[in-house]
């Protein structure tokens, strides 16, 4: 880690908002990039980010450099996202959103050659619990293999192949419909 | 599945570029500064009035002000160093560096006259104080020692330290559920909760509850959940048991909330 980040942690992990501010701002892009390929609409993704980077804040007394502090960030991200939708069951018992938020502040944009393919796999994605979409974003997105996975979320092996076994079938059939 | 849609290829098709809107970006900055801003205000001047009101009674704010303004009056008594100090006299204060009661020194310029050094010094006064595990002063030392220790490896030493006292009284009762609920070491959080988990009493049955179903490690969760089978001769507790059984992600958590609803009514859980 770059030195000024060591020393801008030590002084968030003092209280120092500014130090923080600056921490966010180094790291909030890519972790919204995960956020949004994970809950796939605006809405939800804003409210992760306040989550998540609140937690962050809460929590960073606790990091001790053991790791690159990305690495401790994407760790809260993927676990907050993966128990997203279980406390969103809690507290609100409407039917999950289903819509793609297409707000100019978050836009995909995919390769023209295979748009069509693109937006089929998207839709597919966005049938899937919350959980196996994290999954899912981890090791196709991400390129995180399923032990690291295994590891960050706590969950066993079987359950991630379970998880991308069910999302790759879902996948099949969009695309094969597009077919 | 064909070539064209393996794992390399859903790959490629799932990584579309994302573009983040910087204006998004920054007001998404603005309001969790904002979010920061608002929680340490609470913690630290509200903390005590987001609880229940049964906390609240106990822990009011004329009641921490009459603390505070104690603990104001004996720094002060501690500052109130003898005359001889400020008549330049410094025998006083070598007896007070000799014996480590001068705990902070600083040197500040003198407003006049740039060729004084000019010193601050906090200077400690030891004193003691005793009180029964029901006497207000007495527990809110026992709070502020519990949330002031910056170490948790000391903090756990503490509270390890508290079993050899009873402390099921409602006062003290009442200041190791609020310690319980806010510490975020698991180590001490599993220590607190094993003091005060097997003590029958409404305030522990709160305690248990927001644990159940807040934001908690799943291994503090499950012991209450467990723990809340004691509770279980009330509606409240029975409804909260099913609604946890039918919907915790946590599937040791679901079936320990089915297994605690067991004893009381012989009526099943509705989740299966």
């Amino acid at each position: 880690m770059e030195q000024q980040v060591v020393e801008k942690i030590r002084q968030a992990q003092q209280g120092n908002h500014a130090a923080f501010r600056y921490l966010v701002s180094l790291y909030d892009e890519r972790i919204t990039k995960l956020i949004y390929s994970i809950v796939q609409n605006q809405s939800d993704t804003e409210d992760l980010y306040q989550d998540i980077f609140l937690k962050v804040w809460k929590q960073i007394h606790t990091f001790q450099f053991r790791s690159d502090f990305y690495s401790w960030l994407y760790r809260v991200a993927v676990n907050t996202c993966y128990n997203f939708h279980a406390s969103h069951r809690r507290h609100y018992w409407a039917e999950v959103r289903d819509h793609v938020d297409q707000s100019a502040v978050i836009e995909l944009t995919g390769d023209r050659d295979s748009s069509a393919a693109a937006q089929a796999v998207r839709h597919a994605i966005r049938k899937l619990p919350t959980r196996q979409r994290t999954v899912v974003v981890m090791h196709y997105i991400e390129g995180n293999p399923i032990s690291v996975i295994a590891s960050l979320l706590k969950i066993n092996d079987g359950t991630i192949k379970r998880y991308l076994f069910r999302a790759r079938e879902t996948m099949r059939k969009e695309l094969t419909d597009y077919v | 599945m064909s070539k064209e849609f393996s794992d390399e290829r859903i790959g490629e098709l799932l990584k579309s570029s994302i573009q983040i809107d910087d204006s998004w970006l920054l007001s998404q900055r603005n309001k969790l500064i904002g979010a920061i801003d608002q929680a340490e205000q609470k913690n630290w001047k509200w903390r005590l009035q987001n609880l229940s009101d049964q906390f609240y009674t106990l822990f009011s704010i004329p009641r921490l002000a009459t603390g505070a303004a104690l603990l104001v009056f004996g720094m002060w008594m501690g500052y109130s160093l003898p005359n001889s100090i400020h008549d330049s006299n410094s025998e006083g204060l070598m007896d007070l560096l000799a014996n480590g009661s001068i705990q902070s020194i600083q040197l500040a310029q003198h407003p006049q006259n740039s060729d004084q050094l000019h010193f601050k010094l906090i200077a400690a006064q030891e004193m003691e104080y005793s009180g029964t595990t029901n006497d207000q002063d007495a527990v809110q030392l026992l709070y502020h020692m519990l949330t002031n220790t910056p170490n948790s490896g000391e903090r756990l030493n503490l509270v390890q330290s508290l079993d050899e006292f009873n402390l099921e009284d409602d006062l003290s009762l009442t200041a190791l559920v609020k310690v319980l609920l806010d510490e975020q070491n698991l180590a001490i959080q599993l220590s607190l909760f094993d003091k005060i988990s097997e003590v029958h009493h409404p305030l522990v049955r709160d305690a248990l509850v927001r644990i159940a179903l807040g934001e908690y490690p799943d291994a503090l969760r499950l012991l209450a959940v467990k723990s809340l089978q004691k509770f279980n001769n009330d509606e409240y507790t029975q409804d909260l048991l099913n609604v946890i059984a039918a919907t915790d992600a946590n599937p040791s958590i679901r079936y320990s909330a089915d297994q605690s609803l067991l004893p009381i009514s012989g009526e099943r859980s509705l989740a299966r």
